[in-house]
């Protein structure tokens, strides 16, 4: 956030009284990223915005009661010193209330890191080629506000290892319409991935509450809405992926297999469309299941489909494809068991 | 990684025992070489537009407990010699056809077949006894 820039030293020097009346000193200045920011130039997104104007009337009116009751107070008249009382209650109460629920909200932007932080973290982003910089700056979508969560909200080092997971994570929820899921204990929240519901860890007991490598993903019938985000990619130890019987829209990211140690896709009962491409499927040695039944998918057989080498289950029951099966999916096969 | 490595080297090269392709549209006729997935124990082709014959071929699904290839627009009859080999087949649906001729004395043979759906095709036999 910016530093702060106050317009009228007035106000500022009124706002501190009233906090120095209110808390002890010792504490350093709580960072206010609106606070004395009014009617200056800031570059705030439109987030930034909505969470301004959500403070901006409890911050005036603070203003003006404080300001107003030591200015009639000033003037020592019977009225004026009860006007003035009055003044001083309302305005530090307005404060109290402004500072509170500050506090308990944990949304504020004050919580996280800031504007370099949120540099840093994009950096990273960008440098692991996970998402694009347009989507990152498109205030209205998952990417964003993934990083800005990361940034503002989640207590994660830029240095955390696990911290391109904990955004793949974000995006993910973002992406699916998270805030409708059926069960979500934990996304979102700055506990440790592992602990969110539908997520396990390798090597760690179900109560490990930390950041590890994901092994499964599994949010079957959870009302996940919208795209399957590409930054899946990040959970690079995924063996599990187990959305099945949600509203998935779209097409599956490329990416989905080509990531090293996915055995088991499980997405039947979506809405994902799309063709099955021809090149993608050889990559993926260790695929031992393959569920796409029931979705919108169409195009036709990959010719070497059936040439994966661990595919135990291929369901591709009723989508949309058309096309003839190849005998060349078998030929492919006898070649390389002869 | 390793353990796939591994499993390569032990020979495992298909082990596909589950193909669902039913309820798509599905052309053209069932290709002979499917008669290799000898790992196979669940075989669904229904609900396409599958032309030809059944692949006598079929006989090397050894494994083969389901096999499912009804409403497609398959002809020709049963490969007679199928269930010498194919033993273990509980469940066959080949309903809504145009297959013709008897069905094949082997069927006979099927201790664990417990469905056999044919509602809308054209096969008649009697059940042999082998």
């Amino acid at each position: 956030m910016e530093e702060r820039r106050p317009t009228s030293s007035r106000n500022a020097t009124t706002m501190e009284n009233a906090r120095r009346f209110l808390y002890d000193e010792d504490e350093p200045p709580i960072e206010y990223p609106v606070a004395v920011q009014l009617g200056t130039h800031t570059n705030l997104s439109n987030a930034d915005k909505d969470r301004r104007n959500n403070r901006l009337s409890p911050i005036m009116a603070s203003c003006l009661g404080v300001f107003a009751g030591i200015w009639n107070r000033i003037q020592h008249t019977p009225r004026g010193r009860l006007l003035g009382f009055g003044g001083c209650i309302v305005g530090a109460l307005l404060l109290i209330l402004m500072f509170t629920s500050r506090g308990g909200g944990g949304g504020g932007g004050g919580g996280g890191r800031g504007s370099r932080g949120m540099e840093k973290v994009k950096e990273k982003i960008l440098q692991a080629g996970l998402s694009n910089q347009h989507l990152l700056a498109t205030g209205s979508s998952p990417q964003h506000k993934a990083l800005r969560w990361l940034a503002l909200e989640d207590k994660t080092s830029e240095d955390d290892p696990f911290l391109l997971q904990r955004y793949a994570l974000a995006v993910i929820y973002y992406s699916t319409a998270g805030s409708g899921w059926e069960s979500k204990t934990n996304w979102m929240s700055t506990k440790g991935y592992c602990s969110w519901y539908g997520i396990e860890c390798a090597f760690k007991g179900s109560n490990f509450e930390g950041n590890d490598e994901i092994t499964t993903l599994s949010l079957p019938e959870n009302h996940l809405k919208g795209p399957l985000p590409s930054e899946i990619q990040s959970l690079s130890n995924l063996i599990t992926l187990e959305l099945t019987g949600n509203n998935l829209t779209s097409t599956l990211p490329t990416e989905l297999l080509s990531m090293p140690n996915l055995n088991y896709i499980l997405l039947r009962k979506n809405q994902l469309r799309g063709t099955l491409p021809d090149d993608y499927w050889y990559g993926v040695g260790g695929l031992r299941e393959l569920d796409l039944g029931h979705n919108e998918l169409d195009g036709t057989l990959p010719p070497m489909l059936f040439g994966q080498s661990n595919l135990r289950k291929l369901g591709l029951e009723y989508n949309k494809l058309n096309g003839q099966i190849s005998p060349d999916a078998v030929t492919g096969l006898t070649r390389i068991c002869k | 990684m390793l353990i796939y490595s591994s499993f390569f080297r032990a020979g495992h090269c298909f082990p596909t025992a589950h193909l669902f392709l039913q309820g798509n549209a599905l052309s053209g006729p069932i290709p002979t070489s499917m008669g290799s997935l000898s790992t196979l124990i669940d075989l669904r082709l229904s609900e396409n537009s599958l032309i030809g014959t059944i692949p006598t071929e079929f006989a090397g699904l050894v494994r083969l407990e389901n096999l499912y290839l009804s409403d497609n627009k398959l002809t020709g009859v049963i490969p007679p010699l199928m269930f010498n080999s194919v033993t273990r087949l509980m469940e066959l649906c080949v309903a809504g056809n145009q297959l013709k001729g008897s069905l094949p004395t082997s069927l006979g043979k099927l201790g664990d077949l417990s469905t056999y759906d044919n509602a809308a095709g054209d096969s008649r036999g009697p059940w042999g006894n082998g």
